[in-house]
């Protein structure tokens, strides 16, 4: 737990870098505000933010028995093997990016039914109607939202 | 399982690159799908109030259906920005209102009144300058001369940052108020009525109620005439300013559109603007209509460039 | 006054108003449980298919909506982890960890009833109490509002469990995520990288879906790998909640009523603030608050009360002032324009039975979203019964499309996948989300309306320790903190 949190730390510290020297950059507007500006708040944030990173870094874990609960097993950091386990969000996520961007193109009930099926297969669904749900789905969602609720999800070339 | 993902990113781009080339349509026939109007302000508001009655109105005389999708952000640069890069096809056509004009000046858009084909002109609404019944403004020049006597100390519930209304009264009279930047008219209204603040200016529509009900004091409209329903409130024209300001929305489709398509729709809106549900609509909700084809609606809005261009400088030191 | 509402009831009772009430909460419930369809966006979506209708007609369907799609939102949150709404968000704290602890209709249950009590509340607060209640709102103004945003940003510290610094690192990035955007006084673009789709700043919507939604089917696929989890759904999870417990959550629910109706009733400040002002409460008020988080009824009564309580609120700067209370209150006024009506002060005068049918429909909407919540519970948790790998698919999609609807933006999409990357990893490092969603709320609440007063002040600070209703809700916050800490020190001390 203890290099977790100093992975944490580490990344917050540089967030509030980054925010503190993109803040230098603000330049004023035709709006003039006499007080605090436009950087006030970000700054302020930023500093709490390089503190509690600071603090955290610092900080000794102690494990409570009395708080672990079945929740705390599951999300801690050092039990099991990060890498295995983000495999799939990991593939997840390049897939919906790629589903996002082709949207546009490909209609929504088909690039839907597309990744649906794509996440079963990741997902190792040996289940054949599991496909099949996955298509039905895809349409029924778009003629509900786009047709009961006026949704305007995107259509493609051929639906 | 990776061979499955890379051949679907495959068909992916396959399909995205087809469609990419087959987008050059011939366009005859208009319309024959559903139409999209873009409002870029949120549901709810005065501007997707206006959007959603002329939507109503214009799908009888188009014969398909208009739907409203609202693209809020950037006090409406996002919805513009989108409507003006749309598809020159006609079916996705825009609510524009003052902020092409005044974000482009103050460099918060990309875009300007010329990146669209204007269709027409259907609302304007003029501003309104309010206070508490308790006030001692009875007239626009007490508020005026309070204010020359303590130049910034009067404070003013401005619906948005930078309000123009108020920088046209400052920029010709020379005094200063003191801005307190509210999100709407909404939150501006209340600080009035609870005493927070001296003053709003914003449309009659968003405060009729409130008038009628004896908690804001309407005293002087910012019109080249009286209002049909305030008939006691005098312009500032009376007043001896000659001071005219307004919000204004009207319908575009992108720069670009086939003029066939724009004749189309031109006749669409000009008899949906005669529609008597539109205009029985605008008149419930103290909406002005302000009704202008495409050409007068160029010159008119060329001539409010002029305007907020000269408040713009005027800011710029 | 009784006559009126008795004209009202005969009103709502009639052949073609009933039916539709029933209809308007069914669907409500439905978009609200729905990720990003929230209440505003049905009630938004209906409108225009009230320009046609009668005022009543039109005005009570519109309040179905608003009522069903408030208390809709628990229900997804409880059972899938995916609150659709903010004012969800706080319901996830609990009643996800008492669906693991397989007491899912006890969860529901409760969530029903005490949305039911905190509506049923607020309503006869609207009714009787109105004009004290705006009163009372009219005395916000910017140091107000700041104090009550403050006040909001402390109950970090209670939502915290475990780790009181990284909650603390949670809720700084959202507040760093609500800067995102024009700032509210100068309009300059502050992190916007050049791209027009930050300019108003994140969409609270699609960041909530992939916070929670997403980052929850991500852990789910993880779990796929092991051995097969525990049956979330037997005979027993649909039990509900005994008359014992029901006795037991009473007064929070009906504390929470009647925050929420307070809450509602200042413009700008909604359901999601009561949900989490009234959680933390019931925490900071219980004989156990360590026991807060790991599933206890009162932290569903809690926000369900709350957030439903808000229905009633926000309509009384409407009904009274003309101004609307929250966004949904926001296109109610649209649809009382549409008709004709004028809200504000003369709308009791002038349009009397409209109001009281409003106000006795909104009675009966509570009552048939309690009945449709109750007989719902062993549908609704058939969920828990559908393969794990298609709920997973459900809830990707659901999300994708969610938050596409609120703005029908692509961007939008792309912002939910990057923050469900950014929840997923938290999680993993355990740092609680709810901070991270309050600070979006309250954040710009807190910058803008700081600023505000300043300006109002003309450069001074003195409206820290000169306006009553501030300094209250300044020592509220230093006594939420500390006794948040409070907790934290006897918990690790034990």
């Amino acid at each position: 737990m203890k290099r977790t949190n100093r992975v944490v730390a580490v990344v917050f510290a540089l967030l509030s870098i980054g925010v503190l020297y993109v803040t230098t950059t603000f330049r004023a507007t035709l709006i003039i505000d006499a007080y605090l500006g436009a950087g006030f708040f970000p700054r302020a944030i930023a500093v709490l933010m390089l503190v509690f990173a600071v603090v955290l870094w610092f900080m000794e874990p102690r494990v409570r028995p009395e708080t672990l609960t079945a929740n705390d097993s599951e999300s801690d950091g050092e039990k099991y093997s990060l890498l295995t386990d983000m495999r799939a969000p990991l593939i997840t996520t390049i897939l919906l990016i790629v589903y996002a961007s082709a949207l546009p193109y490909l209609g929504f009930p088909f690039a839907t039914s597309l990744s649906f099926i794509a996440l079963l297969a990741l997902l190792q669904s040996r289940v054949w109607w599991h496909y099949l749900f996955a298509i039905a789905f895809s349409v029924v969602l778009f003629y509900v939202f786009y047709d009961l609720f006026r949704v305007r999800l995107p259509r493609g070339v051929l639906f | 399982m990776k061979r499955l993902v890379s051949v679907l990113a495959g068909v992916f781009l396959v399909t995205a690159l087809l469609h990419a080339g087959g987008a050059a349509e011939d366009e005859v026939e208009y319309p024959t799908d559903d139409i999209s109007l873009i409002v870029p302000f949120a549901a709810g508001g005065g501007t997707d109030a206006v959007g959603r009655a002329l939507a109503n109105a214009v799908e009888n005389y188009l014969e398909v259906p208009v739907t409203v999708v609202n693209r809020t952000g950037g006090s409406g640069a996002v919805g513009m920005t989108e409507g003006a890069t749309a598809r020159t096809d006609g079916y996705t056509i825009t609510m524009i209102t003052r902020e092409i004009v005044s974000l482009p000046l103050m460099g918060l858009a990309d875009i300007t009144a010329d990146d669209f084909e204007l269709v027409r002109l259907v609302n304007m609404d003029p501003a309104l300058v309010a206070v508490r019944p308790d006030s001692p403004y009875e007239t626009i020049h007490d508020l005026l001369d309070d204010a020359r006597d303590n130049p910034g100390d009067i404070s003013f519930a401005s619906t948005a940052a930078p309000n123009f209304y108020i920088l046209t009264i400052e920029n010709d009279q020379g005094v200063s108020f003191n801005h307190i930047a509210y999100d709407g008219a909404a939150e501006a209204i209340p600080s009035v009525i609870g005493g927070h603040t001296d003053f709003t200016i914003a449309n009659p529509g968003e405060m009729i109620g409130q008038i009628e009900g004896g908690e804001l004091r309407p005293i002087a409209v910012m019109a080249e005439e009286r209002l049909e329903g305030l008939p006691d409130v005098p312009t500032f024209m009376e007043e001896g300013l000659d001071l005219v300001s307004g919000t204004w929305r009207g319908i575009a489709v992108p720069q670009g559109t086939p003029v066939e398509v724009r004749e189309v729709l031109e006749e669409a809106f000009a008899n949906a603007v005669d529609d008597p549900s539109f205009i029985d609509f605008m008149e419930n909700a103290q909406l002005g209509i302000h009704n202008l084809g495409a050409d007068e609606f160029r010159t008119f809005i060329d001539n409010d460039i002029e305007v907020i261009r000269s408040i713009v400088d005027e800011m710029d030191f | 006054m009784l006559a009126l509402l008795l004209d009202g009831f005969r009103v709502v009772f009639s052949v073609s108003i009933f039916p539709l009430i029933v209809m308007a909460v069914a669907g409500g419930i439905v978009i609200g449980s729905l990720p990003g369809l929230t209440a505003t966006m049905g009630v938004a979506v209906l409108l225009p298919f009230t320009f046609g209708m009668e005022s009543t007609a039109a005005l009570v369907m519109l309040v179905g909506v608003y009522i069903g799609g408030i208390y809709g939102g628990s229900i997804a949150a409880i059972l899938l982890r995916t609150p659709g709404t903010p004012a969800a968000a706080a319901t996830v704290m609990d009643g996800h960890e008492l669906v693991l602890k397989g007491e899912a209709g006890k969860a529901l249950s409760v969530s029903a009833v005490s949305s039911f009590i905190g509506g049923f509340i607020s309503t006869i607060m609207l009714i009787t109490l109105s004009p004290m209640l705006a009163r009372f709102a009219l005395r916000f103004s910017a140091p107000e509002y700041f104090g009550l945003a403050v006040f909001g940003l402390t109950i970090i510290a209670s939502v915290s469990a475990r780790n009181l610094i990284k909650g603390f690192l949670g809720g700084l990035f959202g507040l760093l995520i609500a800067t995102v955007g024009l700032d509210p006084v100068t309009s300059y673009p502050r992190f916007t990288f050049g791209t027009i789709n930050l300019l108003q700043g994140f969409n609270i919507i699609p960041v909530l879906i992939g916070l929670f939604a997403i980052s929850e089917a991500f852990v789910q696929m993880e779990t796929l790998r092991q051995a097969h989890s525990k049956v979330l759904s037997d005979a027993s999870t649909r039990r509900l909640m005994s008359i014992r417990e029901f006795i037991r959550v009473l007064p929070t629910a009906i504390k929470s009523g009647i925050m929420g109706t307070f809450i509602g009733s200042i413009p700008g400040a909604g359901a999601d603030i009561a949900a989490f002002v009234t959680y933390n409460e019931a925490r900071r008020s219980s004989k156990t608050p360590e026991k807060f988080g790991q599933g206890v009824l009162e932290g569903v009564a809690a926000p369900e009360a709350g957030n439903n309580g808000v229905t009633g609120g926000a309509l009384v700067p409407l009904l009274t002032l003309g101004v609307p209370g929250d966004a949904v209150a926001a296109v109610l006024l649209g649809a009382l324009i549409i008709q004709g009506l004028a809200p504000g002060p003369l709308l009791f005068a002038r349009s009397a039975p409209l109001v009281y049918g409003l106000f006795a429909s909104m009675l009966v909407a509570n009552v048939v979203m309690l009945f449709l919540g109750i007989v719902g519970i062993r549908f609704y948790t058939r969920v828990l019964q559908v393969p794990k790998r298609l709920i997973i698919g459900i809830i990707v999609f659901l999300s994708m499309v969610g938050a596409f609807a609120m703005n029908n933006s692509i961007f939008d999409i792309h912002v939910a996948i990057g923050f469900g990357v950014i929840g997923y990893l938290m999680r993993k490092v355990d740092i609680p989300l709810s901070p991270i969603v309050l600070a979006i709320i309250l954040g710009p609440m807190a910058e803008s309306n700081l600023r505000r007063a300043i300006q109002m002040y003309q450069g001074s600070w003195s409206f820290l320790y000169t306006r009553p209703i501030t300094i209250a809700f300044l020592a509220l916050a230093v006594f939420s903190l500390v006794t948040a800490v409070g907790v934290k020190r006897r918990k690790s001390s034990n």
